[in-house]
């Protein structure tokens, strides 16, 4: 039978009474607390008893001190000549019991209490919660300039759009934290005043809960969608795992390296710079290569399942991937050629915004003169994101890869061109230095294309074009 | 309304100031407030601890004798005046109660 185990805390840093509610339940069923850090609490077997619990803050006791201050081990001997006996101490939090039926409790005074637990959060919740709050913003408006940047790509793709709405979900939930902390402090303060009572925070529970499972959903998806695309569930699960584990490891190391420099008796301001410092170096060290090796087996195995999938061939000393995917619409459609030995890649990717597809046609590398064929057709599903859409499309037709940098702006254009050919709403054709390219922007009421021929396109073929686009985008 | 610090007493902080009218180990308070109140009255031990430090900073008490961790306090005349201060307000408090219901 084991005599000590250990569990998880998930409290609110504030939240003195579910604490103590726990801690009493446990003593009833033959546990006593005997550690505590922020991650973890430590319990030993004792004879199962009625016991008082008493959480105590004490906002000047250092996290990186590494003695008990003389100040906090007063307050000790105050608690022990009335019965409450020290449990565990982590830094401002002190966990007291006591055996005595009805005890008088540590703090008779709500107002003092309200005072010390303001403190103590001040010093260690609060800057905290606010990293996180500066850390889940910067990452949602780095994902929203992505996105604006790219609207079709990024809101086309699941594993980005989810990122995207777990880091605002993180934003909400840090925000909901510091708000609700803050509300209940000024009620706190006015009960306590007027009634000399102290005031519950409310009953959620820890956002702890929240936060892991939404930066788990999002690191999954994310590498589900863009690094392990192909090799299923269980891999991007074990990455994001992975990730996450990286988290809770730095934490860890971070409090065994204090715990280790605290026993070494460092003086507080080393233990204050180096702990935290040394626990990202370990981090870093541990996963970053780790996370990279993983990365490369994804991408390396995503690469080979794509080269068994396409019949390979020789050209100058050189294997080339002829890929052979199903497209809507392909050269043989719109021409007479005989060739047939073309390569096919299609991509596409569905949301409840966007619907993007992507196919390419090109020759062998021997044929490079038989026409070839690109384009991307995207369906947008809720109208306000059309002009969005629609502007980085125009912008990407303008900015044609082919051309040489840097062209001034007015030589590379997109001029409207005749609409009807294509049975669109409107059409645009790309104009470089004047001269007139076989590159189109084609609009529909719901559906932008981009296609790239490479030959002249007659008004037989857009019509043909045309129909596929509105089929596929019914 | 915030309650002004020290500008009215609680009954906690009232009783402490009087147990300290003569020397005394912080400790001791805390069997002294209850004796002295018949029970009445209890003071926490954090409570204690914080208004200590609270009415040294305030130059209320100070400390005459350390031992070890176990200290010992005296009313300073800041304190006093602040208690006698605390006191005629109950004095005035109960005057009014009386010239109210001796007068029926």
């Amino acid at each position: 039978m084991k005599d000590s185990k250990r569990t998880y805390a998930y409290f609110k840093f504030y939240d003195r009474s579910k604490m103590q509610a726990y801690l009493e339940k446990m003593a009833e069923k033959g546990w006593l607390l005997t550690q505590s850090t922020d991650l973890c609490w430590q319990f030993r077997r004792i004879e199962p008893k009625k016991l008082h619990f008493s959480v105590v803050y004490f906002p000047k006791e250092s996290l990186f001190s590494p003695n008990i201050s003389e100040r906090l081990s007063r307050l000790h001997d105050f608690c022990a000549h009335t019965g409450w006996q020290l449990a565990s101490s982590n830094a401002q939090v002190q966990f007291f019991y006591n055996e005595a039926e009805d005890p008088v409790p540590i703090e008779t005074d709500a107002v003092l209490e309200v005072e010390n637990i303001h403190r103590a959060t001040k010093k260690r919740f609060l800057p905290a919660y606010a990293m996180e709050l500066v850390l889940a913003l910067f990452n949602l408006v780095f994902q929203l300039i992505q996105c604006t940047r790219n609207p079709v790509s990024y809101l086309s793709a699941w594993g980005t759009l989810v990122y995207l709405l777990c880091w605002g979900v993180i934003t909400i939930l840090s925000l909901t934290e510091l708000t609700g902390y803050f509300l209940w402090h000024k009620r706190a303060v006015k009960t306590a005043e007027e009634e000399n009572r102290f005031k519950e925070p409310n009953n959620h529970p820890a956002h702890m809960l929240f936060i892991i499972p939404t930066l788990f959903l999002g690191f999954t998806v994310f590498i589900a969608d863009h690094i392990g695309q192909g090799l299923g569930l269980f891999a991007a699960l074990a990455t994001a795992g992975l990730l996450l584990l990286a988290c809770v490891v730095t934490l860890f190391c971070f409090l065994g390296l204090l715990r280790l420099m605290k026993k070494c008796k460092l003086p507080s301001a080393v233990t204050r710079i180096v702990s935290p410092f040394g626990a990202a170096i370990v981090c870093f060290l541990l996963f970053f290569p780790l996370m990279g090796f993983v990365i490369n087996c994804f991408s390396d195995a995503a690469r080979q399942r794509a080269r068994e999938a396409a019949v390979a061939y020789e050209y100058r000393d050189h294997t080339f991937y002829a890929y052979q995917d199903e497209l809507p619409l392909t050269v043989s459609d719109l021409t007479e050629t005989g060739y047939t030995e073309y390569s096919r890649v299609c991509t596409s990717s569905e949301t409840v915004l966007l619907s993007s597809l992507t196919g390419q046609e090109n020759p062998r590398k021997n044929a490079l003169w038989e026409p070839s064929l690109e384009y991307q057709i995207v369906r947008v599903k809720l109208p306000f994101l059309y002009d969005l859409c629609f502007d980085t499309m125009v912008q990407n037709l303008a900015h044609n890869k082919g051309t040489p940098e840097p062209m001034p702006d007015a030589w590379i254009q997109a001029r409207t061109t005749d609409a009807s050919h294509w049975g669109a709403d409107a059409a645009y054709q790309l104009f470089l230095g004047g001269e007139p390219q076989n590159r189109y922007l084609v609009c529909y009421d719901n559906a932008i294309a981009e296609i790239d021929f490479d030959w002249t396109v007659t008004a037989e073929q857009m019509k043909k074009v045309g129909e596929t686009i509105q089929n596929l985008t019914k | 309304m915030p309650r002004a610090k020290f500008q009215t007493l609680t009954e906690q902080m009232f009783y402490i100031l009087l147990c300290l009218k003569n020397e005394c180990y912080g400790m001791d308070i805390l069997d002294r407030v209850p004796s002295m109140t018949n029970g009445r009255v209890n003071v926490g031990s954090g409570t204690l601890y914080n208004l200590l430090e609270q009415f040294l900073d305030a130059g209320m008490i100070r400390e005459t004798k350390v031992e070890g961790r176990k200290r010992s306090y005296l009313l300073t005349d800041y304190g006093k005046e602040i208690l006698k201060k605390e006191y005629d307000r109950l004095c005035a408090q109960t005057q009014d109660y009386r010239s109210i219901f001796e007068e029926e």
